[in-house]
């Protein structure tokens, strides 16, 4: 016999109507997404776990708050969203400088060398991005998601959401086109510059 | 492939995110959520104000002036300075009405004194002598006039 997996709303009005057991399995549903998400804000994989907790405790006392409005993917990435933001404004942590970029391995590796730094480069300035662009992009780049969701997430109309991953991608460009190193790096790869501009296009 | 795809991928390729993939980890993440569930009961739904509000404190604790004292001080300063204004000129303002209704009292009396005194001029002297004091100069000069021309053309 095929077993129909229950939806998330279905779910969600079994634990109203009191089945607490069916939360047990949103959160093994939601928990990995939801820690990855969290990773992206603090670094830290315990404080992500923190953060995890923290927004399904929350989401479970809001329960009855929840309208159906939105999906409950996009209310519970919301709340997860502001649970790290106010862990990051309560410990101000400390997050990984331009200049902790190594670079003194054996030439050997140097091409993969580079690529790594310019990786770091690239997160370092990922997280230099204000919380809002940052949000935008990480949701739409990393978790794949329509500018609809985000804009649900992040609890702004649908052309705000759009704007803040806008000026986050022409942020990025401007630091690629800033950075001998990283302008080099993107004419080996091919086109990273095009591809960049592409969807900095579609996203006007 | 899509024209946006590359990217995409090698935002991807460059995550630094790396979590931990065996299932023990995340049943274990799972138990401490569930342990925490059992603990808690699900809030009767919010008021539809409970949100502004929650943003309205949030906002008021995290732009709090940063010298609270010297505030303090400057805004109590600014309270009484602005009573003692207020007061002062209510004050003044009352005072020039009391005295422009008094003028304007007085002399709506002496208009109506003089209407009766032209129309009866004998009754008006005997009401003025009845209660004449010595120093009712006003009376004394009217009764004289009045004696003088007979009670015909009275002038005050």
């Amino acid at each position: 016999m095929i077993q129909v997996e229950k939806t998330d709303l279905q779910l969600v009005e079994e634990v109203r109507n009191g089945q607490r057991s069916s939360f047990s399995e949103l959160v093994k549903r939601h928990q990995k997404g939801l820690l990855r998400l969290s990773m992206r804000f603090v670094k830290d994989l315990d404080i992500a776990q923190d953060v995890v907790q923290e927004s399904f405790i929350k989401t479970y006392e809001k329960l009855n708050s929840f309208e159906g409005r939105s999906s409950f993917k996009s209310w519970l990435y919301q709340i997860t969203v502001n649970t790290a933001r106010n862990k990051l404004r309560e410990d101000r942590y400390d997050f990984s400088d331009i200049d902790d970029v190594q670079l003194g391995v054996e030439a050997q590796a140097e091409s993969s060398l580079v690529h790594r730094a310019v990786g770091e480069i690239l997160n370092v300035e990922v997280e230099k991005l204000p919380f809002k662009q940052k949000t935008a992009l990480v949701l739409r780049v990393y978790e794949d998601m329509s500018f609809s969701e985000i804009a649900e997430i992040m609890e702004c109309p649908y052309d705000t959401a759009k704007a803040n991953y806008r000026h986050a991608l022409l942020k990025l460009k401007e630091v690629f086109e800033d950075r001998a190193e990283l302008k080099s790096w993107t004419n080996e790869i091919g086109g990273f510059f095009t591809e960049l501009n592409t969807k900095y296009a579609e996203a006007e | 492939m899509k024209p946006n795809q590359g990217l995409k991928e090698q935002l991807k390729r460059e995550d630094p995110i790396e979590l931990p993939m065996d299932d023990m980890f995340f049943d274990k993440l799972h138990d401490k959520i569930m342990a925490d569930v059992a603990q808690t009961e699900i809030k009767p739904a919010a008021s539809r104000w409970a949100k502004p509000l929650a943003y309205l404190e949030r906002k008021a604790h995290y732009y709090k002036p940063s010298n609270n004292v010297r505030t303090l001080q400057i805004v109590k300063a600014g309270v009484v300075g602005v009573s003692l204004t207020l007061g002062l000129g209510l004050a003044t303002m009352s005072l020039k009405l009391f005295n422009m209704s008094s003028q304007n009292q007085i002399a709506s009396n002496r208009q109506i004194i003089i209407e009766q005194a032209l129309e009866n001029p004998q009754d008006w002297v005997e009401m003025a002598a009845s209660v004449q004091n010595d120093s009712d100069f006003y009376a004394d000069v009217v009764n004289e006039r009045l004696s003088s021309s007979h009670g015909t053309d009275l002038q005050l």
